[in-house]
């Protein structure tokens, strides 16, 4: 990954009015990696296409920061290989079991995760890097 | 005291952890539609199979084979073939070896798919549970499946892996086994599979009876030193589980660097072949810089198609070897062009070009000749210069202006998945409509 941007932090208050005059001393840099990953073998970049998760924040372009070493949990946001294809999907648990929410027009339509070749965890999605247009 | 050192000593346990169709496992990561299916990765240029998944080798496609020779299977077979898309593949592999070193920091990477480690710290009772678990994790987290083999020496070990390979839990271990169990799977492995038997050497062994590892293994010492090399007694004495082949901390400095690239069209004029010889050269020339190297000799070789019958096979290449060792591209380039001069013939239809550096040694302080004069500093710093530009802003951006503009000698490759995981503007995309 070749994010090696790094943002210099401000340590200085916003003073309404009265600037201070010593405002331009740095103290450190944000490495956006380490902020945003935890486990860099198992994590990648993976670009969307299409609205189908715009209700959960993901939009047409955003690029996803996926975790392949986390498991889903109640909510999870996960990319799935279901059957043969990798999408982007909603996860619920009910009674103990996973599934994955689809949307079939208005309805939800609920999958079980079952781990084989048919509904698989591929990795969960962790952040959206979503570029603001003007 | 010296009592546990010496137990410790015998109870080595060397693992070699390899990458199952490596190649082919990349691919299938980002495109499980394939995951089941026969997948091929070919060379670079798309020239021969450099990889197959275990339905493909059914299918009877040999490792190696040129791609036109096995057009026929792949297609009555509906085979998925890919470019080799080593962008991709170097990201993947520093991604499991990465996570080989956070479990075991002793770790020698031998290949782009396969690594050593010591194990020696784990107690026997626990090993099994501890390879198992790292297989495990290295599926999850980067989502290769790897195989891991585990014995007393590299050799051995090589062996456990190739049997791990075959066994669905994917891992082996020699360690808990007495001596004839193991002697019994050496029976059954035969000598050209395995580590550092080649095959002329293998030839030779068949020819004397030997064909298994146990026979190998069993062989007379004196027999090995009069009819092989050093390293054919030190496979024996691996064979017998008595380490012989140290472990390499990958610190240690390469010593050749090669850069070459089978064309995209057969070439045959002299520019063309210039154009990319130039570019290999500087290519090499940052590669030994990054790694703080100079080199002593420079070779340059061309060759047309060992497999073209309308034509004569053609191949030739120059040395030369420099006064004083360098690492400066401009004149790397100039001995490369002149080379080249030398060596070029106007007929054949070149399929292949590339640069060798040679005798690749650390750049020390006193390694100038008695005559040479105090140009050096100046290039030194238009090189750091040239690397540092290049590093950000994208390779090529500085180059010598004999590397050419229109580079259509650059590889094919059609089948390439063109997924780049290290690269922001080849992500791979999920469609989600």
């Amino acid at each position: 990954m070749k994010i090696h941007e790094k943002l210099p932090i401000i340590l200085q208050k916003v003073c309404a009015g009265f600037p201070s005059p010593a405002t331009d001393y740095l103290e450190d840099e944000i490495n956006l990696n380490e902020e945003l990953i935890s486990n860099k073998a198992s994590t990648f970049l993976i670009r969307v296409s299409g609205y189908s998760m715009v209700e959960d924040h993901i939009y047409d372009g955003d690029v996803l920061i996926v975790d392949k070493s986390l498991n889903v949990k109640h909510n999870s946001v996960a990319v799935l290989n279901y059957q043969g294809q990798l999408v982007v999907k909603k996860i619920v648990k009910k009674n103990n079991k996973f599934f994955l929410i689809s949307k079939l027009g208005n309805h939800n339509h609920f999958i079980e995760i079952t781990e084989d070749n048919e509904t698989q965890v591929w990795g969960v999605v962790t952040y959206v890097i979503h570029k603001v247009k003007k | 005291m010296s009592y546990i050192k010496l137990k410790n000593k015998n109870s080595k346990k060397i693992a070699l952890v390899d990458c199952n169709s490596f190649y082919v496992s990349c691919e299938r990561l980002f495109n499980p539609r394939i995951n089941n299916l026969p997948v091929v990765v070919l060379s670079n240029n798309d020239g021969c199979v450099i990889s197959r998944s275990v339905e493909a080798k059914k299918i009877g496609i040999k490792m190696g084979e040129p791609y036109f020779k096995v057009k026929h299977l792949i297609k009555s077979h509906k085979v998925q073939v890919f470019s080799s898309n080593y962008a991709l593949y170097g990201d993947i592999s520093r991604r499991v070896m990465h996570v080989l070193k956070k479990f075991c920091p002793t770790i020698e990477i031998y290949s782009i798919d396969e690594a050593f480690l010591d194990l020696s710290l784990i107690k026997d009772e626990d090993l099994e549970n501890f390879i198992s678990e790292l297989r495990f994790i290295i599926l999850k987290w980067t989502g290769i499946p790897v195989s891991i083999g585990v014995a007393k020496t590299k050799t051995l070990s090589k062996v456990a892996n190739h049997i791990a390979k075959k066994e669905k839990i994917g891992i082996k271990s020699f360690i808990l086994n007495d001596e004839k169990e193991i002697d019994d799977l050496l029976k059954n492995f035969p000598i050209e599979d395995i580590w550092g038997v080649g095959r002329k050497i293998s030839k030779l062994y068949k020819s004397n009876n030997i064909k298994s590892a146990y026979d190998l293994k069993d062989a007379s010492n004196r027999w090995i030193k009069k009819n092989t090399n050093v390293l054919g007694l030190k496979t024996v004495m691996e064979l017998r589980g008595i380490n012989c082949i140290g472990f390499e901390s990958n610190s240690n400095p390469r010593k050749n660097c090669c850069v070459s690239r089978s064309f995209g069209k057969k070439v045959l004029d002299y520019d063309t072949l210039k154009e990319s010889v130039v570019a290999h050269c500087l290519n090499a020339a940052e590669k030994i810089r990054v790694d703080r190297q100079v080199v002593k000799s420079v070779i340059v070789f061309i060759r047309n198609s060992p497999f073209d019958k309308s034509e004569k096979f053609f191949s030739r290449s120059k040395k030369v070897d420099l006064p004083i060792p360098s690492d400066d591209s401009i004149l790397l380039t100039k001995i490369c062009i002149q080379s080249l001069k030398e060596i070029f013939l106007k007929g054949p239809r070149y399929q292949k070009a590339g640069v060798i550096f040679s005798g690749l040694s650390r750049k020390g302080k006193y390694d100038e000749g008695l005559f040479s004069y105090e140009k050096k500093e100046k290039s030194q710093s238009l090189m750091k210069a040239i690397d540092k530009t290049n590093f950000k802003f994208g390779r090529n951006m500085i180059t010598v202006a004999d590397t050419g503009f229109c580079n259509n000698w650059r590889m094919r490759r059609g089948h390439s998945s063109k997924i780049d995981t290290s690269s922001y503007d080849f992500l791979p995309t999920i469609n989600i409509r």
